[in-house]
């Protein structure tokens, strides 16, 4: 049982199969109820929903395409019975539920992968485009090589990972070939890659 | 194998070692803890990163999440009235409540819910060099100035030093839990740690 509060009038209650709902527990009614903020998450549970990657910046939160829907942070989370709320984390990569909004949907993170330091609160561009922005806060530099049918070559030099790879992308961003020794079951992105190697190299 | 409504109160250094263990026989789960995670957790807690400073029901119910699909209910709270713990059993209804708080007046609070409510609850205890695993109102408590003892054990549940502890402990709650489940017994163990190796031994009552 999970409730938005402070989106509309009443507050959203939904299910733990995550779906809307009317049929609430009186305590967690009573719990809900008795909270006066703005946009914000009140757990009873932990809905069973499918888990999802987001990056979290400021209150931006993008999915690792970059093709950004447009999804928002609650402020805060309250844990059932405390009367005073958490601050939502930010900056973060990190994996979570998105729970249907009353305009937008709600993102929820729960797992919190590797934080994310920018210098600016926001990301600007979106897709490839928009992965490259987040590099270059990062400062990685990543260097565009040959276009061919299967994809486009570019060359990345991570100093913080003391790193240079080559990493074969779609149009979209989408790995589909590198130089590292790595293998995901999971279709990863290039900011993904680059994330992940950067932290398995810093956990060495 | 039927499965059971848990309700988990500690949710530290005993509690998120046997709470991954259990979740296959689990329908339900239901986390209670007060504390916050410090940076220090990490050595012997199973927990995700990226939770210092926030609430450990919280990054324990997220690792189960991302375990399994059972529904978990993290509640934040300091358990220190038997009202709570009866408010918890009629919003809850739990099969059997498992305990691992680290400290002795919860403990014997627990200890006094058990018997008055009849349902079974399974302790975990360490200290430096024993662990014991005991059913409700078996449950032996320290006497007289505990202090030192409180010290050390707060010292054993967040020291790297001790990890072995709670993977043993969480061993043998798990086979205590399971015989519970399948033939109805409730056993208990307590196990010695020297210099000599660990010794375990079966409480026959």
């Amino acid at each position: 049982m999970l409730a938005l509060i402070g989106y509309r009038k009443f507050p959203i209650f939904y299910s733990e199969e995550g779906r809307i709902t009317r049929r609430v527990p009186e305590y967690f009614l009573e719990y809900v109820s008795g909270i006066r903020e703005k946009e914000v998450i009140a757990i009873g549970s932990l809905p069973n929903l499918k888990l999802r990657r987001r990056v979290v910046i400021g209150d931006q939160v993008i999915n690792p395409s970059f093709e950004r829907r447009k999804e928002t942070l609650a402020k805060k989370i309250y844990v059932y019975p405390e009367k005073k709320g958490e601050e939502t984390v930010r900056n973060v990569y990190s994996i979570g539920l998105v729970l249907k909004g009353p305009r937008f949907p709600v993102f929820l993170p729960i797992l919190y992968i590797f934080p994310i330091r920018l210098s600016s609160n926001s990301i600007v561009g979106k897709g490839l485009e928009g992965m490259m922005e987040l590099l270059e806060e990062l400062g990685v530099e990543v260097t565009l090589g040959t276009k061919s049918q299967e994809g486009t070559t570019l060359e990345v030099h991570d100093p913080e990972a003391e790193s240079d790879y080559t990493v074969l992308v779609d149009d979209f961003g989408r790995v589909i070939d590198t130089s590292l020794c790595f293998h995901s079951d999971e279709s990863l992105y290039l900011f993904e890659l680059v994330l992940l190697y950067r932290n398995r190299r810093g956990s060495r | 194998m039927r499965k059971v409504r848990a309700l988990f109160l500690g949710c530290g250094f005993l509690g998120s070692n046997l709470v991954p263990q259990v979740l296959p026989h689990l329908s339900s789960l239901v986390l209670v803890d007060r504390d916050e995670v410090e940076l220090g957790n990490y050595d012997n807690h199973l927990i995700p990163k990226g939770y210092e400073g926030r609430k450990k029901v919280m990054a324990l119910a997220s690792l189960v999440s991302l375990l399994s699909e059972v529904p978990v209910f993290p509640v934040h709270m300091n358990v220190q009235k038997m009202e709570q713990l009866m408010d918890l059993q009629s919003k809850f209804d739990p099969d059997i409540v498992i305990c691992s708080f680290d400290n002795v007046e919860s403990r014997a609070l627990v200890r006094e819910y058990s018997s008055r409510s009849g349902i079974p609850t399974l302790f975990l205890g360490v200290t430096e060099n024993y662990i014991y695993i005991d059913w409700g109102e078996n449950l032996v408590l320290p006497r007289g100035d505990i202090s030192s003892v409180l010290r050390g054990v707060r010292d054993v549940c967040s020291r790297l030093d001790f990890r072995a502890l709670g993977s043993l402990a969480s061993a043998l709650a798990y086979y205590s839990f399971r015989e519970w489940l399948m033939n109805d017994s409730e056993i208990s163990f307590i196990a010695h740690i020297s210099e000599d190796g660990i010794r375990i031994s079966r409480l026959v009552r």
